[in-house]
């Protein structure tokens, strides 16, 4: 059996009369990457922060590596590494001071793998963090969440402001890690990037976590979406088609079931182009959202 | 580490308070051989004479300042050197907590193996620090200006009264570490800090000239004990006292307010 990192019970944060998340249960196993998407104000960080202890639960526990969140914040931090989605730092400092600093608050950190990540990120240590542009930014928080060589990183849109290069040296680094045993938590609205990446997804919703699911079981390779373009309209009559919208000559559903049927039914109809695409994440995620 | 970082923030600042204060008080004490001049001093007096006896006393003048006496002059200058410094300890208390939240920084700080009571220490200690630094400044250009003035024997008086005024700034500086630790971002911190200063301060002008007021000195910390009476009472001038209750609430304040941020911290949210 996988060893639980995270285990969040019944966690429930008011703020005054305001719900922030209520009856959060979520249970994250070691090596996991583990997707945390939802809309805007959904209860994303409010989570993330409860786990870090920046907030106290209104109710409910969580448990880190076994550790109570709030009682034992210390030595749960001395093993996570941390990326928020807004990075801020001390602007009178450069990269260096900061990456020094950050070094004296745990044991073994050594310059060699901070050059070689500064490296890995293309950042340059002597530059001001005031006069650096948002990416570089990022870059100088995810290199601090990584040169201790944390058990388990909690990243909160850690994609944002990077360019496509350091995006994929990223998730290099953090399969790397995961192959180590290291548990990823990563908050993102990139969905492309979660259904690449994550074994899990969780979706939060208003507060509360709608559905956990296996990336593989969200992004159903039985379902797809169909695209035909036609001459004239036409009734099509299969089962397993749902969410059949005509508009502009184009007819476009989505099916479940086998791909011979479908080809099929189209043949017996004037079709000018047809487009089966796999039902990617990001629609999966956009029907949780629907009305 | 910590307050390495909190003294690297604080320094410029403290820097920049410290040399204006020195400045103000050496021109002001340069002015004193002629305002000692017997036409000048006579002027003063005699104008001073037609000024309400609550006012004076409100600025410890009750007794007229004899400006032909160093320690006197110095006395009434520093009593505008000691707003200064009491509106730097309450805005250094004030910002402290509140710009790192305001600024978001410490949502660093939050995510590294660092207890909420490290991060309050390390702020105590640096903006003490602080204190004591614009606190020195002033004090060794006083002590450089008694040189050029030939007042050399003022010196240790006039250290007594700086250390002696250590007791209110510190006051009003917890007071701001006590609004710091409840305020979620530092945009109004200066402005709660200013008010809350010349609040109090003229609230110890009126307790000075209204009688029935008089209850009211207690509410402001700066006017307990005048830097004339602490001048006089070390050196047995016009058997002057202390407040000596005053003193006890300002170490009241000090202690309290720094038990206050410390409970209170450990269990705040931080928003950001």
């Amino acid at each position: 059996m996988s060893k639980e990192v995270i285990k969040i019970k019944n966690l429930s944060k008011y703020y005054g009369n305001i719900m922030g998340v209520k009856d959060i249960n979520l249970t994250i196993n070691q090596g996991e990457i583990f997707g945390f998407i939802g809309p805007n104000g959904a209860g994303k960080s409010t989570t993330i922060r409860a786990m870090l202890n920046f907030l106290f639960p209104t109710s409910g526990k969580i448990e880190i590596f076994g550790l109570d969140s709030v009682k034992d914040s210390n030595l749960i931090k001395e093993k996570v590494g941390y990326v928020p989605s807004e990075v801020n730092y001390y602007d009178y400092m450069k990269v260096r001071d900061l990456f020094n600093f950050n070094k004296s608050l745990y044991p073994n950190v050594t310059q060699k793998e901070i050059d070689r990540l500064c490296k890995l990120f293309d950042l340059n240590q002597n530059r001001k963090i005031n006069k650096l542009s948002f990416g570089n930014k990022k870059k100088v928080a995810i290199i601090q969440a990584l040169m201790f060589n944390p058990q388990l990183l909690i990243f909160d849109e850690p994609t944002n402001g990077l360019d496509p290069l350091i995006q994929n040296k990223l998730f290099d680094e953090l399969l790397t890690r995961q192959k180590q045993g290291v548990t990823i938590f990563l908050s993102s609205h990139n969905l492309r990037e979660v259904e690449k990446y994550c074994d899990r997804v969780g979706i939060v919703r208003n507060g509360k976590i709608i559905d956990v699911k296996k990336i593989d079981q969200l992004n159903n390779k039985n379902i797809k979406k169909v695209v035909i373009k036609l001459m004239k309209k036409i009734n099509l009559s299969l089962e397993g088609i749902s969410d059949l919208i005509y508009k502009n000559k184009e007819l476009s559903f989505k099916y479940k079931g086998e791909i011979s049927k479908l080809l099929n039914t189209l043949s017996e109809v004037e079709v000018l182009d047809v487009n089966i695409i796999p039902l990617s994440l990001e629609e999966d995620f956009l029907d949780y959202y629907g009305e | 580490m910590l307050i390495k970082l909190e003294n690297r923030k604080n320094l410029k600042g403290a820097l920049i308070w410290g040399g204006i204060l020195s400045f103000i008080i050496i021109i002001y004490l340069a002015f004193f051989p002629s305002m000692a001049s017997s036409d000048f001093s006579e002027l003063i007096n005699s104008k001073l004479g037609f000024m309400p006896e609550g006012l004076l006393e409100s600025f410890g003048l009750n007794d007229m300042p004899d400006f032909g006496v160093f320690l006197e002059y110095f006395c009434y200058v520093f009593q505008f050197i000691i707003i200064g410094l009491v509106i730097y300890g309450m805005i250094l208390g004030t910002k402290s907590i509140a710009k790192e939240e305001g600024d978001k920084s410490i949502e660093y700080l939050y995510s590294k193996p660092i207890k909420r009571s490290q991060i309050v220490t390390s702020k105590i200690i640096s903006s003490f620090l602080m204190i004591i630094l614009v606190m020195t400044m002033v004090l060794i250009s006083s002590i450089i200006s008694t040189f050029f003035l030939n007042e050399t024997d003022s010196i240790k008086v006039i250290v007594l009264v700086h250390l002696f005024n250590l007791i209110p700034i510190l006051a009003y500086w917890m007071i701001g570490f006590i609004f710091s630790v409840i305020l979620r971002d530092d945009s109004k911190s200066i402005v709660l800090a200013l008010s809350f200063f010349f609040g109090t301060y003229l609230i110890g002008v009126i307790s000075n000239t209204v009688d029935k007021l008089n209850f009211l000195k207690y509410f402001s910390p700066i006017n307990y004990n005048p830097s004339v009476n602490v001048y006089k009472f070390f050196e047995n001038i016009n058997n002057v006292s202390l407040n000596v209750i005053g003193i006890i609430i300002c170490v009241i304040l000090i202690i309290g307010g720094t038990i206050f941020t410390y409970l209170y911290y450990n269990k705040k949210d931080l928003y950001c």
